[in-house]
């Protein structure tokens, strides 16, 4: 560890922005840039002082991740950094691999975001512990193995010294990383989206335990995240990024309270809060296609009466076989979708919210239970086992329920243009209601399609490679809309989006509410629950908890597991974490 | 949410995908395909005039390469040979690939039992050396040149098979393929249209590594005497028919052995820079 009466007193030249000078990391003018000399980090500097938690903020492709990359020395091949990087008095993009070796781990440490391959999976928690904190070269032995328990003990996670990663879940391995990172008590510790892939209550605990931690030891946290909530709840000072720069530094009062900067400003905006039903999802007003104002009041779409979809007692259990035990997913969920009212299903990762959209969308066939769903022409069919339907059910039943998947970038073939896409769900329409349609009036209903996703009739003609995340996301669902469905089954369709994108797809699913789609929308995130849904399904462990309307479960939360859903929404308030 | 900065902006460098190297190989590639093609039409070399007071002689005299025992030009007979050469290999990659494609795709997209059954099969096969089956099976009941075609065929579809189901699975349970199935479509739409675009790279390697190995697989049978008949410009005919007489006109075999060597190399290195090229774009 350095000594901090070691540390160089420099000199801030003109132009940088004021900080603690006598900061224990210092960056300044930091550039990366790849083979082709286009810069990827354009010259950024900031200072973190001993003990002080800085948030690097940023939606994605700012450059956050690109930064704590520099400075472990652990950049992509191809990109190279210059500047001026120091932790004390190391220069840290001058190190050579000794060096580098003896800094990395002791004196500064990088916590990653996945916690599913941030973990030998062949090696237990004990040994991946003892590795990292006898890193130096000393032996292993009784001793050490007192140390990965002590270490254990810190993080709150108990004698797991045996156990393999597989049988952690998400929020333990993710504590396991820390313990490790921090094992050689570095004065420096950068957290890279630490807990992106955490469900919201995982989430908190790990901040709250990361803010103990680093209380503890008197460390220096740089925290990256692209949630300003999070960022705002946790920090000293925020630096936004954008483009490989910093737009804006600041206290965290500052920056939430009276952000000078435009763009720091939009990402507030973009926020969406929990306590309340936007009227205007849109941070910027869109020209007046549909000049009706929407409502805040939730129940006003549903003139129509009568339910859609009645799901009755629905199981289903994975595993089980010779080799592994049976896991219950699914343990007798009841649940109705009325006629044009948007569901919201929201509850912890592992809760069985995915399995049950799964099965209405006849991906999985569940082991008990009926999934009835009410047609004009039929009356109501039981379609939790479409291979047991006549081909004409199984067309009626493909077309009233779609879906849109979370993840936009594996969600659309990637050998295949917008157009083709679009055009063959179109095609696959006429095809199952017996009917072909030429390929002008394919082409009219792809083009009517994206104009009603708002997406530009030229992108019809590129494949998703070239589109962003919300464009793609866009594409999903008019590929859905194609189908002309009664129902749309959304699993965390906007999850894997930035906060600003986030806010322009919900708008499309509320205008597509509105046109009288009955809606499943699962999602993790209140937040957005509260924004698109009038009914909520709270899920834990394969049971339903909790139901209402969506105000009353969030407003009001009746059940113990509800309560805990609310309270860990990130509120960017210091009491969060408290 | 995604984090990792996609570092896009790809280089210069990186967007050539014509190595030097590749181009050579584009080059040998290029020129074969017109000997085959042309050479029984247009060859400037005559192969079939025998001369038989200059038997074996050294390259010189007119004749590039020089002659063969029964003083036929060398260069002209190689030239004469490309297409029987070629035209089993070509064959064989067409027909193994088709066989690979539509087993490792049965089997990746179903799996459960149809996958169980075609790769048990293809476990059995692949445990069969190829061409010790082949050299019994032709010379014990015959078939010749072309039944050894078919039977590399059959007998090559178990690694492309291996190849094409593991990349199936690494797309399977894609959102894209559950969002074709949602939409109600028939399962060989699914496989043909969905996935089989998506696992090109793989094709086109595996379909490559087919033609290598026909190439050298059919030329060490026509050296054994089996596949190519006796007297026809072959390369493997001609490399076993010249070796004796290696010391009066080495190239009499040395010739048709490099040719066999360059064809094969350069349909690895041209497979390899194809497929990896698609992969670059599916990247992007």
């Amino acid at each position: 560890m350095t000594d901090t009466s070691t540390r160089q007193h420099r000199e801030v030249r003109d132009g940088e922005p004021a900080g603690p000078d006598d900061g224990v990391l210092t960056v300044r003018d930091l550039r990366v840039t790849d083979t082709a000399g286009a810069e990827i980090l354009k010259g950024i500097s900031f200072d973190v002082a001993p003990g002080e938690t800085v948030a690097l903020i940023g939606e994605s492709g700012s450059g956050k991740s690109m930064t704590a990359k520099a400075l472990m020395g652990v950049l992509p091949a191809g990109l190279s950094a210059s500047g001026d990087c120091r932790l004390g008095t190391q220069p840290l993009l001058r190190l050579g691999d000794r060096e580098r070796r003896a800094v990395s781990g002791a004196m500064i440490s990088l916590l990653l975001q996945d916690p599913f391959t941030i973990l030998n999976p062949l090696t237990t928690v004990g040994t991946h512990l003892a590795e990292s904190i006898t890193a130096g070269g000393s032996p292993p032995g009784a001793a050490i193995a007192d140390q990965v328990r002590e270490r254990l003990e810190q993080v709150g996670l108990g004698e797991i010294e045996e156990r393999y990663p597989f049988e952690l879940s998400g929020g333990m391995r993710q504590r396991v990383a820390l313990a490790a990172a921090i094992a050689r008590d570095p004065a420096v510790l950068m957290a890279d989206e630490p807990t992106t892939a955490l469900d919201a209550t995982s989430q908190r605990r790990l901040l709250q335990l990361l803010q103990q931690s680093q209380r503890a030891r008197g460390m220096s946290l740089l925290l990256i995240t692209h949630d300003l909530r999070v960022a705002l709840s946790m920090s000293d000072r925020v630096l936004v990024m954008r483009h490989g720069e910093i737009v804006e530094s600041g206290t965290a009062a500052q920056i939430g309270n009276d952000p000078a900067h435009s763009y720091t400003a939009q990402l507030l905006a973009s926020e969406v809060p929990v306590r309340e039903r936007l009227v205007q999802l849109r941070p910027v007003p869109r020209p007046a296609l549909d000049p009706a104002p929407i409502s805040d009041h939730p129940s006003r779409v549903s003139a129509k009466s009568g339910d859609l979809l009645r799901v009755t007692g629905l199981r289903k259990a994975y595993g089980g076989g010779r080799r592994s035990s049976v896991k219950q997913a699914l343990q007798g969920v009841d649940l109705v979708v009325g006629e044009g009212r948007s569901v919201g299903i929201v509850g912890g990762s592992g809760s069985g919210k995915t399995t049950l959209a799964r099965c209405v969308l006849g991906l999985v066939t569940a082991d008990a239970g009926t999934i009835e769903l009410t047609s004009d022409s039929e009356g109501s069919i039981d379609i939790s086992d479409r291979s047991a339907l006549t081909t004409t059910a199984r067309g009626a039943a493909t077309r009233a329920i779609q879906c849109v998947f979370q993840d936009p970038y594996a969600s659309l073939n990637p050998s295949h243009t917008v157009g083709f896409t679009l055009a063959e769900a179109v095609g696959q329409r006429l095809r199952l209601a017996g009917t072909r349609g030429s390929r002008a009036e394919i082409a009219d209903e792809v083009e009517a399609l994206l104009d009603e996703v708002q997406l530009d009739l030229a992108l019809a003609s590129r494949q998703p490679g070239k589109l962003s995340g919300g464009q793609r996301q866009r594409v999903a669902i008019a590929r859905a809309l194609a189908m002309r469905p009664r129902l749309l089954v959304c699993d965390e369709p906007v999850a894997a989006l930035d906060a600003s994108v986030q806010l322009e797809i919900l708008e499309v699913f509320r205008r597509t509410a509105e046109r009288g789609i009955s809606m499943l929308f699962i999602t993790h995130d209140l937040a957005v629950a509260r924004q698109v849904t009038q009914d909520l399904v709270v899920v834990c462990e394969g049971e339903v908890v909790e139901r209402g309307s969506t105000e009353d479960v969030i407003d009001a939360p009746s059940h113990e597991y509800t309560r805990n859903l609310v309270a860990a929404v990130p509120t960017g308030k210091r009491s969060w974490l408290d | 949410m995604s984090t990792d900065v996609i570092v896009t902006v790809p280089s210069r460098r990186n967007r050539r995908w014509f190595s030097p190297l590749t181009l050579g190989c584009v080059l040998v590639t290029v020129v074969l395909a017109a000997c085959a093609l042309l050479g029984p039409w247009l060859n400037p070399f005559d192969p079939h005039t025998q001369d038989l007071l200059s038997p074996s002689r050294p390259p010189g005299d007119g004749h590039l390469l020089g002659t063969d025992a029964l003083g036929r030009d060398i260069l002209g007979r190689l030239i004469e040979g490309t297409q029987a050469a070629l035209v089993g290999p070509v064959v064989v990659m067409v027909g193994g690939s088709a066989l690979s494609i539509t087993l490792g795709l049965a089997a990746g997209y179903f799996g459960g039992r149809v996958e169980a059954v075609i790769m048990r099969l293809v476990d059995l096969l692949y445990a069969a050396p190829a061409l010790l089956v082949i050299i019994i099976f032709v010379g014990m009941v015959g078939g010749g040149y072309w039944g050894a075609v078919v039977m590399l065929i059959v007998l090559s579809a178990p690694a492309g098979t291996r190849m094409i189901r593991s990349a199936v699975l690494g797309q399977r349970h894609l959102p894209y393929v559950e969002a074709a199935e949602s939409l109600g479509m028939s399962k060989p739409r699914i496989m043909a249209v969905h996935l089989l675009p998506n696992i090109m790279p793989t094709v086109v390697a595996s379909a490559l590594l087919e033609f290598v190995a026909a190439l050298v697989g059919l030329s060490t049978l026509s050296f054994l005497g089996l596949g190519a008949p006796i007297g026809s410009p072959e390369w493997g005919r001609m490399l076993t028919e010249n070796r004796e007489f290696l010391e009066l006109n080495p190239w009499g075999a040395i010739a048709p052995a490099i040719l066999i060597v360059v064809a094969a190399l350069s349909a690895t290195v041209l497979g390899d820079a194809i497929s990896s090229r698609l992969s670059r774009g599916k990247a992007e």
